[in-house]
């Protein structure tokens, strides 16, 4: 039985796994926050002219910018979800990969 | 022949040590967070409705709809207790709490001003509507089974006839 073999099989695989599962997680979290700031900034300057110009009540003006930060948050908690089920796949997948390449030496 | 027998003493300890280390990783892989609950989606999905139906309202007089907002908060409470209950669901109940808020924040300014304006009804509307759909979106994303080894039979037999 060659152990080297195994063990190149078994590091080979995880990595390309770690690649395919884990891989663009960074800059698909960058991007999509960096859009929604933008397009807050450009909410927050349309709601602004409201109040000013349209007299809009100051406690539906404070309704706006609020739930406009409370979906910030949400979308923190929604990719902090997204990142735990990656790695929970992730490590379904190192255990599936361990257990074929182990069962195949063996047998 | 002793150089054999100590070869093979050896692989055995190789392969039972990594069985034992999958029993020790399957152990302490039970998942991060909580698994996918139909429950939970559809609510998500009815809330999500049911809210914007009450965002529409506030065109109307708040005490003509008073009614209407008692209903929607109850059955917001209970899928709020409903997440609570759920095994490591606690990123989907931040998510409630905030969503609590919004609803808090909402219904207190329809309760002062009477009716919500023209300019911010669409306005809350369209955001109140994405916050809805970040619960459920991170609830349609949670994985249908938990972490388990699996061996795939069919593979082991393609194995066993190949050698």
């Amino acid at each position: 039985m060659d152990f080297d073999k195994i063990k190149g099989d078994i590091f080979g695989q995880v990595a390309d796994l770690a690649e395919s599962i884990l891989g663009n997680r960074q800059d698909e979290i960058v991007n999509e926050t960096k859009a929604f700031l933008e397009e807050s900034e450009a909410k927050l300057k349309l709601w602004t002219e409201a109040y000013v110009t349209l007299k809009i009540p100051k406690n539906e003006y404070e309704l706006l910018v609020k739930t406009r930060v409370d979906l910030l948050k949400m979308k923190a908690l929604t990719q902090a979800g997204m990142t735990m089920i990656q790695l929970d796949n992730f490590r379904q997948g190192v255990i599936d990969i361990v257990v074929k390449v182990a069962a195949k030496a063996i047998m | 022949m002793r150089a054999l027998t100590k070869s093979s003493h050896s692989n055995h300890l190789y392969i039972v040590s990594l069985w034992i280390g999958l029993l020790f990783l399957s152990n302490a892989c039970s998942p991060l967070i909580a698994l996918h609950d139909p429950v939970s989606y559809r609510t998500g999905l009815d809330l999500k409705v049911e809210f914007k139906f009450l965002v529409e309202a506030s065109a109307e007089q708040y005490g003509d709809k008073e009614e209407d907002v008692i209903k929607f908060r109850k059955a917001f409470e209970k899928s709020l207790a409903y997440e609570e209950g759920r095994y490591r669901n606690e990123l989907t109940v931040q998510q409630y709490q905030i969503m609590a808020g919004i609803i808090e924040r909402f219904v207190g300014a329809w309760k002062d001003n009477g009716t919500i304006g023209d300019f911010t009804r669409p306005e809350f509307l369209e955001q109140s509507q994405a916050a809805f759909d970040e619960i459920i979106k991170l609830e349609k994303a949670k994985r249908t089974e938990g972490i388990k080894l699996k061996i795939d039979k069919t593979d082991l037999t393609s194995t066993q006839t190949n050698n």
